[in-house]
């Protein structure tokens, strides 16, 4: 996915005035953390289990290396590969070269954010396969020509209205012509159309949630078993995946899964969870002949031994969206990339760049909500705050604001003109509202100042 | 047009070469929760009540000798057709009234039987385990799948299920099954049967 995060600003003020999105937003902040808030509610080890899934974390990130080798060496004993992919390109190719060698003409794909990373469906296009999103919320998308929004509901910004134009529009052609309006029956015929492509595919393509070393093995997780068919019924299964993704044990596994799907919608498990460990063996009746693993860097190796590798116990929960005040209010789209909400405007700046990204880390009222929810607790406001440092230090930061800044540091280094600044600044305020501000005050009223400052009253009463 | 394996790892190497190293002890005794660990009756008792609560169907036998008469009975409240895909692992029950062939799934098949090798009380998971007696698509295919589960396979917690596995010879695909498949990715509502079976209904065994 091209990334279009620079605009940002745009983007979010066309969101705030897109009247079907805020509908779409609002039926979302009601939903999710209250289901979370149950399911964490009803396990009293769950605190416990973040602490756990942290030290798993950064014991596995700092000995990665020793456990990639490990999982590759599994995945191989069973027959199956391993492909090491630096850049997004590489990754494509692979696909792209599995494919072909396949003679592959479409591939059915569960959902895969590292998929998206890459532009998947743009490289497979182009060279001639068709690739068929099996994951409702992505087959939407698919329909639309839009990429999600969402880490875990990829269309949640899709009204039921506007699923039931799109299946219409793209089903007439199928002998499905007539506008469903039920939940029930849009589900319902995505089924039916897609049930076929599942058994005439040639290749599937799946993401994976963990990976776990000791048993060579792929966890997918769903819910509803899409993943499964697409990995289960053509000849050969990609897993498309990144390197953070893994685990050294199936312990260490399974406390991770206890948190995943309550941090990401409230269910104590989610209906599907495989792990995929090779091929099909020898007298199994079902299952692809040839497995591939995709292991994609794509810029993440380089957060390994800096501050801000704690970014890479992410496990993709998408609670820290779920509870983030600034994506509630505009929604998935407007970050311009991949990973939206909390974790994209802390882990974009790594992956696409900061030039590119660096008003994601400013779209943050520091509320911490993402950190207090975080399973594995990501201190992402402390990363924003990196990231603003840096597109100060590298002068990304723009003229204007890098010229306010340094004016106040000029008057914070010296107290006296800064008391006189003060008073006049607050004589000023009274007088009418501060320049240059109109954004904020668009939406809020500023404060009048009142009465003599803190500075002042302090000194009157005795401090110094 | 992809990165040697050596190079690859040397690059990762290279970069956590600098950093300090946690290890952690071996085995791991990570916190598990106290539902994981119950006695026999309660494990019954949590499986049937999770397994519910996700909307899966359940019914308690005493033995295996009734289990087909459950199943038809089961097929004709939901009027399916007496005919079932089945798991070879099952061959061994007697099956009369109802038309079962041996084997794994396909595209039109509505109906399936599966064997479950363990049910997990924690959460109200099937556990399944691939291999010539039990294919994969039984579990995903069909849009009835029917589990048949004895008392004594329903084990507390993942746990449980780890001890049982060698993780240098894993079978190809590991299932846990939680309820009948849905999705939620339309305006946030719930609807069953997305892709996955649209009912699924366990029958649980007793010992006899
Ligand atoms: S940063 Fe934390 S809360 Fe956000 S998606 Fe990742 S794991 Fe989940």
């Amino acid at each position: 996915m091209r990334p279009k995060s620079h605009a940002f600003r745009s983007a979010a003020k066309d969101a705030l005035a897109d009247e079907t999105l805020q509908d779409a937003l609002k039926l979302f902040a009601t939903g999710f953390p209250e289901k979370r808030r149950k399911a964490v509610a009803a396990l009293p080890e769950f605190e416990a289990l973040r602490e756990a899934a942290v030290l798993i974390k950064d014991h596995t990130l700092a000995h990665l290396d020793r456990y990639l080798e490990q999982f590759t060496d599994r995945v191989e004993e069973a027959g199956g590969h391993v492909h090491f992919c630096r850049t997004a390109r590489e990754a494509r190719e692979t696909v792209v070269a599995i494919c072909r060698k396949q003679g592959a003409r479409t591939v059915t794909k569960g959902k895969s954010m590292v998929g998206e990373e890459i532009a998947l469906n743009e490289a497979l296009e182009a060279a001639g396969i068709t690739p068929i999103e099996t994951d409702l919320g992505e087959y939407i998308l698919q329909l639309a020509k839009e990429p999600p929004s969402h880490i875990i509901g990829p269309a949640l910004h899709k009204t039921k209205d506007q699923v039931s134009d799109l299946f219409l529009e793209h089903h007439t052609p199928l002998g499905f012509d007539e506008r469903q309006e039920e939940g029930e029956a849009l589900v319902a015929e995505a089924r039916q159309i897609l049930r076929e492509k599942y058994f005439a595919a040639d290749v599937g393509i799946t993401g994976a949630n963990f990976l776990v070393a000791e048993g060579g093995s792929a966890v997918i997780v769903t819910n509803e078993g899409n993943g499964d068919l697409t990995m289960t019924c053509p000849n050969t299964h990609i897993v498309i995946t990144s390197i953070e993704k893994m685990v050294p044990t199936l312990a260490d596994m399974t406390v991770l899964m206890r948190l995943l799907a309550r941090s990401a919608t409230g269910q104590t498990m989610s209906v599907y969870t495989t792990l995929v460990s090779g091929p099909k063996r020898k007298d199994d009746l079902d299952g692809p002949e040839n497995f591939h693993v995709v292991l994609l860097d794509g810029g993440r190796s380089a957060l390994l031994g800096t501050e801000q590798q704690d970014l890479l116990r992410c496990i993709k929960c998408g609670a820290c969206m779920n509870h983030c005040p600034v994506y509630g209010a505009v929604g998935g789209h407007a970050y311009g990339w991949v990973y939206p909400g909390p974790i994209g405007a802390a882990l974009n700046p790594a992956l696409i760049g900061l030039k590119e990204s660096r008003h994601l880390p400013e779209a943050s009222t520091f509320c911490g909500a993402c950190e207090a929810v975080c399973p594995v607790k990501i201190p992402l406001p402390m990363i924003f705050r990196h990231w603003r440092n840096q597109a100060f230090e590298k002068n990304i930061t723009p003229f204007f604001i890098r010229m306010t800044l340094k004016l106040w540091a000029f008057l914070a280094l010296r107290p006296r003109l800064y008391r006189r600044f003060a008073a006049f600044a607050a004589w000023g305020l009274k007088k009418s509202p501060p320049p240059f501000v109109k954004g904020w005050t668009d939406a809020r009223d500023f404060p009048k100042p009142e009465g003599r400052s803190f500075h002042a009253q302090w000194q009157k009463r005795g401090g110094s | 047009m992809t990165t040697d394996r050596q190079t690859f790892l040397a690059h990762i190497r290279n970069r956590i070469s600098h950093r300090e190293k946690p290890e952690l002890a071996t085995p791991r005794n990570w916190p598990s929760p106290a539902v994981a660990k119950g006695s026999r009756e309660e494990r019954i008792a949590r499986f049937i009540a999770q397994s519910k609560a996700h909307k899966a169907t359940i019914e308690h036998l005493a033995d295996r000798q009734s289990v087909e008469g459950a199943v038809c009975d089961y097929l004709r409240t939901l009027n399916a057709p007496l005919q079932a895909v089945a798991a070879p692992a099952l061959k061994g029950m007697d099956w009369t009234t109802l038309d079962v062939a041996f084997c794994t799934a396909g595209e039109g098949d509505r109906v399936s039987l599966s064997e479950p090798a363990f049910g997990i009380a924690e959460t109200g998971t099937l556990a399944f385990f691939s291999g010539p007696k039990t294919p994969v698509l039984l579990n995903f295919a069909p849009e009835i799948e029917i589990a048949i589960l004895s008392e004594d396979r329903i084990v507390g917690g993942y746990e449980d299920i780890w001890q049982r596995l060698n993780p240098a010879h894993m079978p190809r695909a590991v299932n846990f099954i939680s309820g009948p498949s849905r999705t939620g990715d339309i305006e946030q509502t719930m609807y069953l049967g997305a892709h996955g079976p649209k009912h699924l209904h366990i029958i649980l065994t007793g010992d006899q």
